[in-house]
């Protein structure tokens, strides 16, 4: 019988924990820039936004690199805290997303 | 007597696993220290019992609630480095919590 190739537990334990880190980066720099829109500080607010999405591809990257695994036939044994990890991934995308549209409404304020 | 050191992120699941790594290590090292972890809603609740309060890397976006928190109830408090957590290095944990009781007797 074939043996099939199976991602190593304490390998994806490590994966999760850095997805998770780089995904607490950019929800750090998302609540910064809220915070410098709110001041009116624009550049500031934008330039920070870049930060937490160059953050947001560090943890994408994490992520997917071991999904895909799965489709080149590597199993990947299931954890909790992978899904945990991905949990923290796609619920700060979406507060990157919302706050880019506040970010937009506190322009659109001061322009008035 | 033994320092009771609470670790604390988001869902407790991270910082779950790297306690799980720090008691190992805590053994091993001989340290006299208790390290548990919990969810961020349930530790003011637990701040009257423990000594050193540890925040994942991840929440350093509430750090000021923690420290309001930490400063009324007289808690040592510290972010956890971003190489320990990453690593899950629990030997790393172990002195970096140890370190926080430093010049203490």
């Amino acid at each position: 019988m074939e043996e099939k190739e199976i991602v190593d537990r304490d390998e994806l334990a490590i994966v999760s924990m850095s997805t998770i880190l780089h995904a607490g980066n950019a929800r750090d720099f998302i609540f910064q820039a809220a915070n410098k829109a709110a001041e009116g500080q624009f550049d500031e607010a934008n330039q920070l936004m870049k930060q937490a999405n160059d953050e947001l591809i560090e943890a994408h990257h994490a992520q997917t690199s071991t999904i895909q695994k799965e489709a080149e036939g590597i199993e990947i044994p299931y954890s909790s805290l992978f899904g945990h990890a991905q949990d923290h991934v796609m619920t700060v995308k979406t507060e990157y997303n919302l706050v880019k549209e506040i970010i937009k409404l506190y322009k659109r304020l001061e322009e008035k | 007597m033994t320092k009771q050191v609470l670790l604390t992120c988001g869902a407790g699941a991270s910082s779950g696993f790297m306690a799980a790594a720090a008691r190992k290590a805590a053994k091993k090292l001989g340290a006299d220290i208790e390290v548990k972890a919990k969810s961020e809603t349930e530790v003011e609740a637990s701040l009257p019992d423990i000594d050193l309060l540890l925040v994942a890397p991840h929440l350093k976006y509430m750090i000021d609630e923690v420290k309001e928190l930490c400063e009324t109830n007289h808690v040592k408090y510290n972010i956890i480095p971003q190489r320990v957590y990453g690593a899950l290095d629990g030997k790393g944990l172990v002195q970096f919590a140890l370190k926080q009781f430093e010049g203490e007797d």
